[in-house]
């Protein structure tokens, strides 16, 4: 896994099971989510990471939410 | 009755449900630094002999195909965090490891609720357990190892486990398991008819514990709650040996942070303090330190290893220390003139618990050595390790 860690802008449907990226923007290119593969909740103290590995086009992505900042992270990529 | 449920592989499993091309592979999961051991390996790597514990050189010469996967440790205790709030659904839960977790089903049938939770936790998070099902934890915790990966067993009659060795007992390892050979008690069968004086003598007061265990005389209660700890304790393995006493006093520091913090959450102190110390040639030894007066502040706590590793020559380059405490005491509120320092104490540890354990460090500590440790044996959710 490579470390990019670059905040980046997510697009996130929410239904009844929950709260899902679909899409997300890095470096000026829209990459649409094929499928998350895994999520997790991170916490320090009481700030809340919500983690996501998502896959697109055969690349592994690290999304990383950090609840209380409502703020979006690419944390890495693995290809 | 009672479950013992033991997730296959943790840490590797996470990693396989994460990044499923990883699935079917040889994979290790170990930690990021240069000297660093495998933490767990998949079954699929097993096969060629990779163990938890070997060195990642020793596991390539074994499997030259393995792939190392960086451990993620916060991932694995989420995960785990998860599992256990899921299988609340199914009785009183006993946390016993990261990965391991004792079910009181009372008088439910084991068969229909071992298939609903094995189901839900691979629905969910894609990964396996085995299932051991007995009247009491020791026989449960047994049976979970039997058949194992994704594996489950019941054992109705101690004759089903009469011919395996005392060894799958847990408590009793391979130098007690030889011990006990010598004398004739090889498998469980022996241990179960063995008189109680050969069994006291080779195993003292927890072997007698284990056999009126097995012969069903006694009952050990899963346990909803946890018990106040004995002791306290945080170590580090340096990914380079320290030989310089600046950068060993930095180290013993930030233990000393990390204890004090955990003793003040838990509202003890503690009036005893052991030192461990390991050499680069793998020699360990302990320094001890007991006064009548308590403690649980960082400052305190590094005087005292402070004055403990000065105490000594130093003749080898350190490869890992250790901080514990012990003779633990309910904490005593506001101590008299000591009113201001505890405040500060107070403020110190309630930025820690908003913003997590590291946002906040003293001044002498600057350039902190980071240590992306692995997971005690002693974490439970909630709970600082």
């Amino acid at each position: 896994m490579y470390d990019i860690k670059e905040r980046v802008k997510v697009a996130l449907i929410c239904d009844r099971r929950g709260s899902f990226p679909v899409w997300f923007e890095w470096r000026g290119e829209r990459i649409r989510i094929e499928k998350i593969h895994y999520k997790w909740v991170e916490r320090k103290g009481q700030q809340v990471y919500c983690h996501f590995s998502v896959l697109s086009n055969n690349t592994l992505y690290h999304l990383v939410f950090h609840r209380d900042y409502m703020e979006w992270f690419l944390e890495g990529i693995e290809e | 009755m009672i479950l013992h449920v033991d997730m296959d592989a943790f840490f590797a499993s996470v990693e396989q449900a994460t990044n499923p091309s990883l699935k079917g592979l040889p994979i290790a999961v170990a930690g990021a630094k240069k000297r660093t051991v495998i933490t767990t390996a998949s079954y699929e790597a097993r096969k060629y002999g990779v163990k938890t514990g070997m060195t990642i050189e020793q596991a390539l010469k074994l499997c030259p195909n393995l792939k190392i996967v960086v451990a993620n440790f916060k991932k694995y205790e989420a995960t785990s965090v998860e599992i256990i709030e899921l299988l609340k659904c199914y009785g009183i839960v006993e946390v016993y490891s990261i990965d391991e977790a004792f079910i009181d089903i009372g008088k439910q049938n084991p068969l229909k609720i071992v298939s609903d939770f094995k189901k839900e936790i691979m629905r969910k998070f894609r990964i396996t357990c085995s299932v051991g099902v007995g009247e009491n934890k020791l026989l449960a915790k047994l049976a979970s190892g039997l058949r194992k990966p994704d594996g489950f067993f019941w054992v109705k009659n101690l004759a089903d486990i009469y011919n395996l060795s005392v060894s799958e007992i847990n408590g009793i390892g391979k130098r007690t398991a030889r011990k006990l050979s010598l004398i004739g008690i090889e498998s469980i069968k022996d241990f179960i008819n063995a008189p109680f004086y050969k069994i006291k003598k080779i195993m003292g007061i927890s072997g007698i514990r284990i056999l009126y265990l097995l012969r069903g005389d006694l009952k050990d209660y899963v346990k909803s709650y946890e018990d106040k700890p004995k002791s306290i304790g945080n170590s580090m393995t340096f990914d380079r040996d320290l030989f310089h006493k600046e950068e060993i006093y930095k180290a013993l520091f930030q233990l000393a942070e990390k204890v004090g913090y955990r003793l003040r959450k838990e509202c003890l102190e503690a009036r005893h303090l052991s030192l461990i110390i390991r050499y680069k040639d793998f020699y360990t030894f302990s320094l001890e330190y007991t006064q009548n007066m308590s403690f649980n502040e960082e400052k305190e706590i590094f005087s005292i290893a402070r004055k403990l590793i000065d105490s000594i020559n130093l003749d080898k380059p350190v490869r890992l220390l250790g901080v514990s405490v012990s003779r633990l005491l309910p904490r005593i509120q506001k101590k008299l003139f000591e009113s201001n320092r505890e405040e500060c104490y107070e403020a110190i540890d309630k930025i820690r618990e908003k913003w997590g354990f590291d946002i906040i460090t003293w001044g002498v500590v600057k350039d902190k050595y980071f240590h992306n440790k692995p997971i005690s044996p002693a974490w439970r959710p909630n709970k600082i390790c």
